[in-house]
């Protein structure tokens, strides 16, 4: 079926595995991808996203009862826990103030750290996001 | 009744049982994801198991290894962003058998892309925790173990680890109903082990370094016997960590692939069932 390409093919595999994990780094680096995910082999490297926390400014509710109530915000909180790209940031905010309707919301995701001097868990803003409907 | 002496010389003579068990790991890893896409793979467990039932030749089928390539690919594909890295392994493990069976590359080019691809495998794992400054500050650790999701059959016997390990999470989960706008409150862990900053950074270098020295030793060694001593303490210290057996089975066969001595061939064998089996039975993580 190949015969052709044989050779130019013997090693496409690894070729095509360093490709993603390229892409990966890159995503890692520039759009707040989590290095558990995207194939670039870097589990266990930082605490998972999953342990990362959505916010509103100025707000007192809370997302994940939110999130709890509709699946397409859960789906959604899932994904930009993960990647914070600036459309995942967007989608939700969009949702959320569909399910709000708040005028105007600043959605924020907070990322864990550890001071393991003082021995304490605490959280550093990430990302965050204005959406004015 | 075969002796003891023959299974062994047939564990190593026998090129066709590591397609054997590539077959039987890319089956179970097919049944542990059924829950996504679920009409798709269970029609596909039908047609295997048909096959099966009618066919000799299934575990060398090329069909059934395209099937495999295209439902693990659509699963990349669909969730990219959200599927585990054994899966993108699997995926590319696959893509390797079907390029061997429709006669690309013979057996030993197989073995080679196995272990290249083990290769960048590890590399990477290693240069990851390298760049993260929470893995090589030790923060990344020091959670893990407060939290008691390291060694957890061994931490969870002891009552006293296992009141502050509940006090540590219950502590997390208080933090987490307050908005971090309004406050800068912090929740106090208290220590699981006596010295666990200092625990945790050896802990996370000797990780590095174990990583690093199996990377270099199967890209250079591969068929060493020191290569495979690594190989397996890092499966062994994988394994006592954390119960990933779906990424430790796949080790595994690699090592099984790669190696030519007997010995580490029935080691690699018997780990890698007792992987699958814990797969199967849901106790440990596909």
């Amino acid at each position: 079926m190949f015969k052709k390409y044989h050779k130019k093919l013997a090693y496409c595999v690894p070729v095509i595995a360093l490709i993603v994990i390229t892409f990966q780094v890159v995503m890692v680096k520039t759009n707040q991808l989590s290095r558990w995910k995207g194939g670039g082999f870097g589990m266990y490297s930082e605490i998972h996203h999953g342990h990362n926390e959505i916010w509103l400014k100025h707000k007192t509710i809370s997302i994940d009862s939110l999130a709890q109530k509709n699946k397409r915000l859960n789906a959604s909180i899932k994904r930009l826990k993960a990647h914070q790209t600036k459309n995942n940031l967007k989608t939700t905010a969009k949702l959320i103030q569909k399910l709000t309707q708040y005028d105007t919301i600043v959605l924020q995701v907070w990322k864990p750290k550890i001071d393991v001097n003082k021995a304490t868990y605490y959280r550093t803003l990430a990302s965050e996001i204005t959406y004015i409907n | 009744m075969k002796s003891v002496k023959d299974i062994l010389n047939s564990i190593s003579a026998n090129n066709s049982l590591g397609l054997k068990l590539l077959f039987i790991i890319a089956s179970v890893y097919c049944l542990s994801t059924a829950l996504y896409f679920s009409n798709l793979k269970v029609t596909f467990i039908g047609v295997l198991l048909c096959s099966i039932v009618v066919s000799k030749h299934v575990i060398k089928s090329k069909v059934i290894w395209a099937l495999f390539l295209i439902i693990f690919s659509i699963d990349v594909i669909h969730n990219f962003y959200d599927e585990a890295n054994h899966h993108f392994l699997l995926t590319y493990i696959t893509l390797i058998v079907v390029l061997h069976l429709n006669g690309v590359f013979n057996y030993k080019i197989l073995i080679k892309n196995i272990k290249y691809l083990t290769v960048i495998v590890l590399a990477f794992a290693t240069l990851q925790k390298l760049f993260s400054e929470q893995f090589i500050s030790g923060e990344f650790y020091y959670y893990m173990f407060n939290s008691g999701r390291f060694f957890k059959p061994i931490v969870t016997q002891n009552m006293e680890q296992l009141a502050l390990i509940k006090s540590n999470n219950a502590a997390i989960r208080e933090l987490a109903l307050i908005n971090p706008n309004n406050s800068s409150a912090s929740a106090q862990f208290q220590n699981i082990f006596p010295h666990l900053g200092v625990i945790c950074v050896v802990f996370a270098w000797l990780t590095i370094a174990v990583e690093c020295i199996a990377t270099l030793l199967l890209l250079l060694k591969p068929t060493h016997k020191l290569t495979h001593i690594v190989l397996l303490i890092l499966i062994l210290g994988i394994f006592s960590t954390r119960l990933e057996t779906g990424f430790l089975a796949i080790l595994c066969i690699a090592g099984f692939l790669i190696t030519t001595n007997k010995t580490f061939k029935t080691i690699y064998l018997f780990l890698l069932l007792l992987f699958l089996s814990l797969i199967i039975t849901k106790l440990g993580f596909y």
